[in-house]
């Protein structure tokens, strides 16, 4: 009985982990197939002669970014109204009768572009069809603005490659030091003191994030501010720093472990040999560890990249594509915590940000598959 | 033929320094980290009081205490734990006493590994869809604690395996030559054992669990909930949240900031006091067993 | 009917074969010594009668084993309710990290249906059989590992002893100990042989021939030679034997 109790909680991991991967799917997937506008219709003046808008060109022109001439529309001012302007035309105390009134009035303007309900569509409109290229939203854009309505901006790009910025400017930090620091633990290190270092890591490692972003947002981020002449310190670097110090203990460990159980037979043989530490080091030991060391950049790598509450707090959280360490970035995790509290359950909205997440998840998943495959004896906690 | 030792080679210094160098480097990590618990204590210091403990919130956040926040965590913490530690343990034990280590054993290794590897806000979100929306658990101290414990089993399991792996064979099969059933050799020999070691193993994953944010911002976590909860079935306030919230939307920086040092070190504190107590049970019980 | 028999026993693990076709039998209250070789099977052998061998994977038995005539690896013999009608002694000692009288209770307390006091008289008579009553008597709560080597595997023996076993097995109990306690447990067997019948495997073969009825002698998986222990040392019938035997004493 008790192996039978044992034996099922064993399987619930495998449970869990296709359940994760389940909802994430059932959740993402909708991105990809729905429509963010559902429930709108667009319409325009009867006279209006275009019958198609790409995603791209409504969005313009209820932006008043574009001239209904360039989309084969008639030589007038573009008038856009939707749900989320009509406010700032009949005021916030607007009864259903006043707004009938004020859009029927409205529908009489020939450069008139609406999209609305069904029920509050004036009669005189006629409908178009807009074209929403859900994989072209999502993978070729690079604005990333999804509470914009009536069509919002979903391009990750910015998302991604600012997760992908910070994390390189992270491991930059993390993979020398973390190695320098095994070198010296496996080698030098008083022996009295290898567990108290150990120990320090585990407490590095174990402090948590929002503290540490909560130091860096009131130390480094003026010192960066003021060292680089900025008008915010809040940029990929200083996330990029913190992060990178808080996953040395990581890097560290798996390296140091590798370092240590280089076979004696190798090691006695370059000491045989005649050779210094710092030789065996460099010439046997560290080549002995290629593989390991990809495998400990990889997962460290993989827990820079899912880091949520440092770059939420120091990194600006500017959904643009950073061109320098010094600008401001959004990574996919600090998106998906920023922003999944105000989607309402259901919404276009929440289904981007679980596709945000099936690709964080993907993508993680990736290096850790990668990494046990490179070098099975891992220890990725 | 004799042997003509050379001169003393010219690269010894040069291996000095860099020995020198790396070690500047090591233990620029602990000053590192000293700097940023000193910071705290500095800053956090003056606001800390019995009062900030165990008081509640006034003026909006600016003035009073966090104790809604640290009951809530405490409470979600534990729980996470406790269902954490039954079926990762039980799982463990499995791992490593009752599987035929085939290839299903081989499978859920691989899968426990993986599950390490998924970020902290992805388990949030799977916590989200399923206990929060499709079980209908709302956001509540159950549905984050149940996302808590997910997070926590990788950990768990690792440390469960490793617990009762090292216990010795001999005793193992001394028991079951003793006519024990492996069931029975497991209740009574492998897990008095491995228990210390699994107690350690409990405290450094409650330290890592007060300091999460990512899995508790969607699944329990209220921004401003100044009472105690009543039920696992309501949200509550959690220390790192309210930290966060203290940070960011702090209207009033003057104010809000002293609270925010107090939280952070408070928090501080408790994660650094469970890892170490961790940390120090695990080289007592190495110096025992090291017979 | 003899206490314990093999028939044409052969062992497999996975490929490798252990043992081949071996046969022979005991009557109770004897005490059979194997002999042989490392690695000649001797220790897979007297893993048969408590079927030990099952948590080795790849395990493959033909042939069979009896013990009171009954078949021991018959399909609906439960191997755990076997072991608890044998012992069995290690060679290394192995006390549980509990107190000795705890350690010897072991065994009782798995049936759970005898008294505190049943128990409590059982451990006493235990220890008296292992001759470690008087040294323990006063110290019964204290933790078995503070006992030293010698007295730790007398430890052992009482244990398996406190069960009334019907056969006991042992895997050269006295090789990890200094020669007084070797002599002291050599004494203790002498004693059990009139309650128990004894199956030890040892590699000292001035201690087989001191204390065993009956020996046997393995190489490579074969019985070579079998017979009454005065018989097997002054007279060895096989060539093999002969030159095992010599090649030890001289």
């Amino acid at each position: 009985m008790t192996i039978g109790a044992f034996r099922a909680s064993a399987l619930t991991i495998i449970l869990m982990l296709a359940g994760i991967t389940l909802f994430l799917f059932r959740e993402g997937i909708p991105a990809l197939t729905r429509e963010p506008f559902e429930g709108l219709v667009f319409a325009v003046h009867p006279q209006n002669p275009v019958q198609k808008l790409s995603a791209e060109d409504c969005r313009a022109l209820f932006q008043k970014n574009l001239e209904w001439p360039a989309v084969g529309g008639p030589s007038v001012p573009v008038l856009p109204i939707h749900l989320y302007n009509l406010e700032r035309y009949v005021g916030s105390q607007a009864t259903p009768e006043k707004i009938r009134v004020f859009l029927d009035s409205m529908a009489q303007v020939p450069g008139i572009i609406v999209a609305l309900p069904r029920q509050w569509l004036p009669k005189s409109l006629r409908p178009i069809t807009v074209k929403w290229s859900a994989w072209e939203a999502l993978l070729a854009r690079v604005r990333w603005s999804p509470t914009y309505e009536p069509l919002p901006e979903v391009g990750i790009w910015p998302l991604l490659l600012g997760s992908l910025w910070v994390t390189f400017l992270g491991l930059l930090i993390t993979i020398p030091l973390g190695v320098v620091m095994a070198i010296y633990t496996a080698e030098f290190l008083p022996r009295s003191l290898y567990y108290p270092m150990k120990v320090l890591w585990e407490v590095v490692a174990g402090l948590p994030s929002v503290v540490v972003g909560f130091w860096g947002l009131v130390v480094l981020v003026p010192w960066l501010q003021k060292a680089f002449h900025l008008t915010t310190g809040e940029t990929a670097l200083a996330a990029a720093i913190l992060l990178g110090w808080m996953t040395i203990p990581l890097m560290a460990s798996l390296t140091e472990e590798s370092l240590s159980n280089v076979p004696r037979l190798l090691v006695e043989a370059s000491y045989g040999l005649g050779a210094t530490t710092w030789q065996t080091i460099l010439r046997v030991k560290l080549p002995a560890i290629r593989a390991s060391l990809l495998t400990a950049s990889l997962l460290s790598a993989g827990r820079i990249l899912g880091e949520t509450m440092i770059v939420l707090i120091v990194s600006g959280n500017a959904p643009v594509i950073p061109t320098s360490p010094l600008s401001p970035v959004r990574t996919l995790p600090a998106t998906l915590a920023a922003e999944l509290g105000e989607a309402p359950v259901g919404s276009y909205h929440y289904h981007t940000l679980f596709f945000l997440g099936l690709i964080l998840f993907l993508l993680t998943l990736i290096l850790n598959i990668l990494a046990y495959v490179i070098a099975p004896s891992e220890k990725a906690a | 033929m004799s042997l003509r030792l050379p001169k003393k080679p010219r690269r010894r210094w040069g291996e000095t320094l860099l020995t020198l160098l790396i070690a500047a480097i090591s233990w620029s990590m602990l000053i590192a980290l000293l700097g940023v618990i000193g910071f705290l204590v500095y800053r956090g210091g003056k606001v800390i009081s019995w009062e900030f403990i165990t008081t509640s919130m006034r003026e909006g956040m600016q003035a009073g205490g966090i104790a809604p926040p640290l009951v809530g965590s405490l409470w979600v913490a534990t729980l996470a734990l406790l269902i954490g530690a039954l079926l990762g343990t039980a799982t463990g034990a499995y791992l490593s006493e009752f599987s035929a280590k085939g290839r299903l054993h081989r499978l859920i290794e691989l899968l426990v590994t993986t599950l390490a590897g998924i970020p902290s806000v992805v388990y949030g979100l799977f916590g989200l869809a399923l206990f929060v929306v499709a079980i209908g658990l709302g956001a509540s101290i159950l549905a984050g604690a149940l996302t808590l414990s997910l997070l926590s089993l990788p950990i768990l399991i690792r440390n469960a395996q490793e617990a009762f792996s090292g216990v010795s064979q001999e005793l193992k099969l001394a028991s079951l030559g003793m006519g024990a059933s492996p069931a029975q050799t497991f209740w009574r020999i492998t897990i008095r054992i491995a228990f210390a070691r699994l107690i350690t193993g409990y405290v450094l994953a409650m330290g890592r669990l007060l300091g999460e944010t990512a899995p508790i911002l969607f699944t329990v976590a209220a921004y401003y909930l100044p009472a105690y909860p009543h039920s696992p079935l309501e949200p509550t306030m959690m220390l790192p949240y309210h930290l966060y919230a203290l940070i960011t939307s702090g209207t009033n920086v003057a104010r809000t900031y002293p609270m925010a040092f107090g939280a952070a070190l408070v928090l501080v504190s408790l994660t650094l006091l469970l890892t170490i107590v961790a940390a120090i049970l695990r080289f007592r019980l190495k110096k025992h067993l090291h017979v | 009917m003899y206490k314990l028999q093999t028939q044409a026993v052969s062992v497999w693990y996975g490929t490798q074969q252990a043992l081949h076709e071996v046969s022979l039998a005991l009557e109770r209250n004897q005490i059979l010594a194997l002999i042989g070789p490392s690695g000649c099977g001797k220790s897979t052998f007297l893993r048969l009668f408590n079927r030990m061998n099952d948590f080795i994977s790849g395990f493959r038995l033909v042939g069979k084993v009896l013990i009171d005539g009954e078949d021991i690896y018959a399909p609906n013999l439960d191997p755990v309710l076997l072991r608890r009608r044998v012992g069995m002694v290690f060679q290394k000692p192995t006390p549980f990290p509990f107190s000795i009288y705890e350690n010897v209770a072991y065994g009782l307390r798995l049936q759970n249906r005898l008294s505190e006091k049943l128990i409590r008289e059982r451990v006493e008579q235990a220890l008296q059989q292992a001759a470690l009553w008087d040294e323990v008597k006063d110290k019964l709560k204290k933790s078995a590992l503070s006992l030293s080597g010698g007295q730790q595997q007398r430890l052992c023996i009482a244990r398996a002893l406190a069960v009334r076993p019907s056969l006991i097995l042992m895997d050269e109990p006295t090789s990890a100990l200094d020669p007084i306690s070797t002599a002291k447990i050599e004494e203790l067997l002498a004693d059990l042989k009139r309650s128990y019948t004894i199956v030890i495997v040892t590699h000292n073969m001035q201690q087989a021939a001191r204390i065993s009825d009956y020996t046997a002698f393995f190489k490579d998986g074969h019985l070579i030679e079998y017979g009454r222990t005065k018989d097997f040392f002054t007279n060895p019938q096989h060539p093999e034997t002969l030159r095992y035997i010599t090649g030890r004493f001289g």
